[in-house]
């Protein structure tokens, strides 16, 4: 009898497996792209199992030859929330991270490759977490500060495993991370920096002018309360809860938030779904101390329209915020900048009628740029003037 | 002779098509159809994923559910693509809902399909949405629970009672 049961479990498992791997093979409008220090756009792209990076020397109208990231393909993550990350040393190096998701469901392991000649050829692809269990790893994000040390977090559930074997239960996934001073030859012990984040929300990061990376993150709080927390990861390892929406919630938001730091403050945007205050918000965080200092919450975007997906820059002391939204048929990317101390009127950027992509804001130099991946039109790129400049 | 043939064909036709059918297409207009096709019934929408921890262990108590009670007015939905439909239909029948009514995303641009099902939901699942015989509805993100169906479909069940005898 227990034979029986254990082949039909392992007729389960194979199912499942199979299941999962197509889930992997979908083309995808998911791509990346980032400015490197020279204010050029970069483009990193996923298909049939491999990641294409190119440059562009007109702003994105064009992009060059592509090179191969990875030689041999993989189950590389590639939608909305978990998409390979680019970055770039201060000495023509390209930094690549991303997922590869596993076998099992739900499984996968952070990958990183580099380039030392400005992405003409990548280094073998390295797996960032150390402990190689056929767990979660994954919605990785990676950031460059301005030492030069690479820094990458992810959401990581060896935790929840070995809880697990203990007969104990243990509640989402936890935020581990680690880092690299050379260049990414070698990273330091994989470390946690919390417990209990929610499973399927990017992390955002951003670096504070003082070269300290701040977190931002959807974390499951007591009683099942999926809001956001952040910390910053130079000082005392303190959590703080940066959104107080009480949106009580088994399920999978897959709607991660977005963060930015100017010299003064950290900029966040993220969305909630609790009940009768859904929508995206926005907030200014100052730190003081071991506490901060969090502004009242200020809606964006139409809830009914769907306002979904915000991505957050600041530049030339200004906040740009952009975000998705349904109207008339058409998806829009939407636009709200706070500067002078006054929001500006919404503006629409660009609509398309079918598929698209999060628009996401990319800065270069005092520019900032809307990028938009839409099946219709191609790869959108507009560059965003804000109100109070004009 | 001749009509008995076709006849056999016909419904050796219709049974290889119910049986490889697999999930139905879920396209703009699609949930206006199925609005009327239940117009005046109630029933329950249950929106799901291959991609969703939450979502297999509401399929699994549900088609628990649907053992005990087989005449569950569910309406199944997919937001996976329907290129993924084998590996749908396999987990449905794996967890005992291959009798129920079961769409799929047929659609890339997935942001009309949700607006049509509802402009407020932005994607969080499992999405549940409980619809009274009178059109009322209730949106559930995550697991519905089957104490809750089993609270509200009594709860149906007892308004259309009060409602029979005019």
């Amino acid at each position: 009898m227990a034979a029986s049961q254990h082949d039909s479990h392992g007729r389960d498992m194979q199912k499942r497996e199979r299941i999962w791997q197509k889930v992997l093979s979908r083309p995808t409008l998911a791509v990346t792209i980032e400015a490197d220090r020279h204010g050029k756009l970069w483009r990193a792209r996923v298909s049939e199992g491999r990641i294409f990076v190119s440059q562009s020397a007109n702003d994105g109208k064009q992009f060059g030859a592509e090179v191969i990231v990875n030689p041999d393909a993989e189950a590389i993550a590639a939608n909305g929330e978990n998409r390979p990350k680019l970055a770039f040393g201060s000495n023509s190096q390209v930094y690549v991270s991303w997922t590869r998701l596993g076998n099992a469901p739900f499984s996968g392991d952070i990958r990183f490759s580099r380039s030392a000649d400005g992405g003409k050829s990548f280094s073998r692809p390295v797996t960032i977490n150390t402990d190689h269990q056929a767990t979660s790893h994954r919605f990785e994000s990676m950031l460059v500060d301005s030492n030069g040390r690479i820094w990458l977090f992810w959401l990581d559930k060896r935790d929840r495993v070995k809880a697990r074997s203990r007969g104990e239960s243990y509640v989402g996934a936890a935020v581990y991370y680690t880092w690299s001073d050379n260049g990414g030859n070698d990273f330091v012990d994989n470390r946690k920096l919390q417990d209990h984040s929610c499973e399927c929300c990017r992390i955002a990061l951003a670096v504070t002018p003082d070269a300290e990376p701040v977190v931002l993150w959807r974390h499951i709080f007591d009683g099942g309360i999926r809001d956001h927390a952040i910390q910053f990861v130079g000082g005392e390892p303190l959590m703080h809860r940066l959104s107080r929406d009480n949106w009580q919630v088994n399920a999978c938001p897959h709607h991660g938030p977005s963060i930015a730091a100017d010299n003064n403050r950290v900029h966040a945007v993220w969305y909630t779904g609790a009940t009768d205050k859904a929508g995206i918000y926005y907030a200014s965080v100052e730190r003081n101390g071991n506490t901060i200092n969090v502004s009242a919450p200020r809606q964006v975007g139409n809830t009914p329209a769907q306002a979904a997906h915000a991505d957050i820059a600041t530049a030339n002391g200004a906040v740009y915020i952009v975000w998705k939204e349904f109207r008339l048929g058409r998806s829009h990317a939407r636009l709200q900048t706070f500067s002078d101390n006054r929001w500006s009127a919404v503006e629409t950027l660009a609509h398309t009628g079918g598929a698209s992509d999060y628009p996401m804001l990319t800065v270069v130099g005092s520019r900032v740029l809307l990028t938009w991946q839409t099946q219709q039109d191609g790869l959108l790129v507009i560059p965003v003037v804000s109100a109070a400049s004009r | 002779m001749l009509h008995r043939s076709l006849v056999l064909l016909l419904v050796g036709m219709m049974w290889s098509m119910t049986a490889s059918a697999g999930p139905l297409e879920f396209v703009s207009g699609t949930m206006h159809k199925i609005r009327a096709h239940y117009h005046g019934k109630p029933y329950v929408l249950v929106i799901w994923s291959l991609d969703c921890a939450y979502c297999f262990d509401e399929l699994r108590e549900l088609g628990d559910m649907l053992k005990r009670q087989p005449a569950l007015p569910l309406v199944l939905l997919s937001v996976d693509d329907i290129s993924l439909g084998n590996n749908a239909a396999e987990l449905l029948a794996r967890t005992g809902l291959a009798s129920l009514p079961a769409y799929m995303f047929a659609d890339s641009f997935v942001e009309r399909l949700r607006y049509e099902i509802d402009p407020l939901w932005h994607g969080e699942l499992p999405r549940n949405y409980l619809v009274s015989a009178n059109g009322e509805r209730t949106a559930i993100t995550g697991p519905l629970g089957a104490d809750r169906l089993v609270r509200w479909l009594s709860e149906q069940s007892g308004h259309e009672r009060t409602a029979s005898p005019r």
